[in-house]
């Protein structure tokens, strides 16, 4: 089956999301329509404040929208439940950060066993080989008992993949994940995500400034004033 | 539980080590309150009624409507109530007794008898003379080895009490009636209530019950009361008006103090967490489980004071007693678990209010929090 034939594993429809700042009304999404297949890596680029996170949070049930839907597979998640939203994320996403937002009380090991306990993993043993194993998969195999101030940011961003990919989520949403990276850090993190998807076919969805990130992708949404403009295939 | 809840609370209660601390502390002392205040007392009382009961009598004999905590009350009663009541059936000897509390001798108030050497040792006060002699006469005290030592009075001293200058004729053995003892004719004298007595213990005939006595004593003679020496604990006990008020009213006020410290340590970690909990939202964290991870965080705080706060006790007491040695701290496990108890459920009360507003919060406005 080719990309083309592949069913969608997340789709919105008409989504809308409006703040109420005081007496200013906000909309920071403006009916979307998206679709994206399974184990397609799709980039989202649009300057600042166009509606980019908002988007992707939406699009993984942190919150809801004012008006449409999102569906994750064939189910529309605006109509679960704030615990079952939040069930959903866990068994079926994973979130990357700009900021790689790792507890920095815990060690790199620490950070993906949270993930990992949240998912209600029971057995230790397996636990502990699955973290070790994704944290090798990311090249950091060595550096898992490292606190997040102990490790570059290169790294840190490196564990905050291996904490989003416990379970091994159908959908991975990634907020500007090289943001806060320089060239070098931010090619590693792409060649983490590309191997991903090659690999595994992993749907990846991020969010980047930089056009040269975003070509990596298979295709990149162009995003203004909460409104999608244009979309770019791979060349 | 699952196993990374305890790192994640035990890395959050390191990364705020002042806090924790604080919170510990509160809890500690809040124990330490609970399990010292309820240990003096029982201490007290326990030692107080065993130096009663330990005279041997079977019977007090005292003025209805007086206090059987011995020094609380004025009323008196003629000295002839001997001579009734060794009339009544089954009564064997009686010895009338005065006493005066003072706290010109040690630091706390402390009891002193007026007794009659004779009738006192046949009701069964046997006073073991360790050093020097008996009382006899005028202004001569006897002063048990307990007061003794704390004091560091010795044979040939002398006291002043109530005006008088006291010389020390014996010291005794501690653990019955009072810490001190002079001739009831010189303290009733001094007191200016001549054939006057307090009290007056009872020996019944060997052989009879005493609660048998007691109550014909009731009958030949209203107006009076007569309590058993074998339940004179919990008699003191319960004539302690609101002693159970009270040590309820202070642990309620301790449980208050490690709500109020553990509420706001927990809720001022929240407002600094809320990244965090933003972070734990993304991963799919539960509300239970956000709720569990924190009152988890204070159950444990709580458990490090509620013990911290057993060892203070017991310093405590070890520190009281070796000042005041005339004082008695009893530490009771009943009491202990009670404290213990009182200190984790104020804490995780203390908790529950900030757990619940974690949970509540939204996530995408807790990512944002800067």
């Amino acid at each position: 089956m080719t990309m083309d034939d592949a069913p969608s594993i997340l789709r919105t429809v008409g989504l809308e999301k409006s703040y109420d700042l005081g007496r200013i009304k906000v909309r920071a999404v403006c009916g979307i329509d998206l679709a994206i297949k399974k184990g397609e890596f799709v980039s989202i680029m649009g300057p600042s404040g166009c509606g980019k996170s908002t988007l992707l949070y939406l699009i993984g049930g942190m919150t809801n929208p004012t008006r449409g839907s999102v569906f994750v597979g064939d189910t529309d998640i605006t109509h679960l439940s704030d615990s079952e939203r939040t069930a959903l994320r866990r068994e079926r996403i994973g979130f990357v950060f700009q900021r790689f937002n790792l507890f920095p009380t815990l060690s790199a090991l620490g950070n993906v066993r949270l993930a990992q306990e949240i998912q209600g993993w029971k057995d230790r043993k397996e636990a502990g080989e699955g973290a070790r194993e994704l944290l090798g998969w990311v090249g950091l195999a060595d550096k898992d008992s490292r606190r997040p101030y102990e490790l570059s940011i290169g790294e840190q961003q490196r564990v905050a993949i291996a904490r989003a990919l416990v379970g091994m989520p159908e959908i991975l949403l990634a907020d500007e994940p090289t943001g806060n990276l320089d060239t070098d850090n931010s090619l590693q993190i792409m060649r983490v995500f590309e191997s991903l998807n090659e690999k595994h076919s992993q749907t990846i969805l991020m969010i980047t400034h930089n056009p040269e990130i975003a070509a990596r992708a298979d295709r990149t949404i162009h995003m203004r004033d909460g409104r999608i403009v244009d979309v770019e295939g791979k060349s | 539980m699952t196993f990374n809840v305890p790192t994640l609370i035990r890395a959050n209660i390191f990364q705020r080590r002042t806090r924790a601390a604080i919170a510990i502390l509160a809890v500690a002392i809040e124990v330490t309150a609970v399990m010292l205040l309820v240990g003096l007392t029982s201490g007290t009382i326990n030692e107080v009624s065993g130096r009663i009961q330990a005279l041997g009598a079977d019977i007090m004999f005292r003025p209805a409507g007086s206090s059987p905590l011995l020094g609380l009350s004025d009323t008196t009663m003629p000295t002839s109530a001997v001579d009734w009541l060794l009339e009544v059936d089954g009564v064997d000897s009686a010895s009338p007794v005065m006493i005066w509390t003072t706290s010109q001798v040690a630091d706390a108030p402390t009891n002193m008898f007026g007794i009659d050497p004779e009738p006192f040792e046949w009701v069964g006060g046997q006073l073991e003379i360790l050093d020097g002699r008996r009382l006899q006469s005028g202004y001569e005290i006897i002063v048990d080895r307990r007061l003794a030592s704390t004091e560091d009075l010795s044979v040939g001293q002398e006291l002043e009490i109530l005006g008088q200058n006291w010389t020390i004729v014996g010291i005794y053995r501690a653990g019955i009636g009072a810490r001190m003892m002079v001739p009831l004719p010189t303290l009733q004298e001094i007191l200016g209530l001549p054939n006057k007595t307090h009290v007056v213990f009872l020996k019944v005939d060997s052989g009879t019950e005493p609660s048998a006595v007691a109550n014909r004593i009731g009958q030949e003679l209203p107006g009076y009361e007569s309590t058993l020496m074998a339940q004179y604990a919990e008699v003191l006990r319960e004539n302690i008006v609101g002693l159970d008020q009270f040590n309820g009213a202070i642990s309620s006020i301790a449980v208050v103090l490690s709500f109020l410290v553990i509420l706001l340590a927990m809720y001022t970690s929240i407002i600094e967490r809320t990244r965090e909990i933003g972070i734990l939202k993304a991963l799919g964290a539960s509300k239970t489980y956000i709720m569990r991870t924190i009152i988890g965080e204070s159950v444990l705080l709580c458990s490090i004071g509620a013990a911290v706060g057993v060892g203070f006790a017991y310093l405590a007491r070890w520190v009281l007693v070796s000042r005041y040695q005339t004082l008695s701290v009893e530490f009771t496990m009943e009491w202990l678990i009670y404290a213990v108890l009182l200190g984790l459920a104020g804490g995780t009360l203390g908790a529950f209010y900030p757990a619940l507003r974690a949970a509540r919060q939204d996530a995408v406005r807790a990512l944002r929090h800067e």
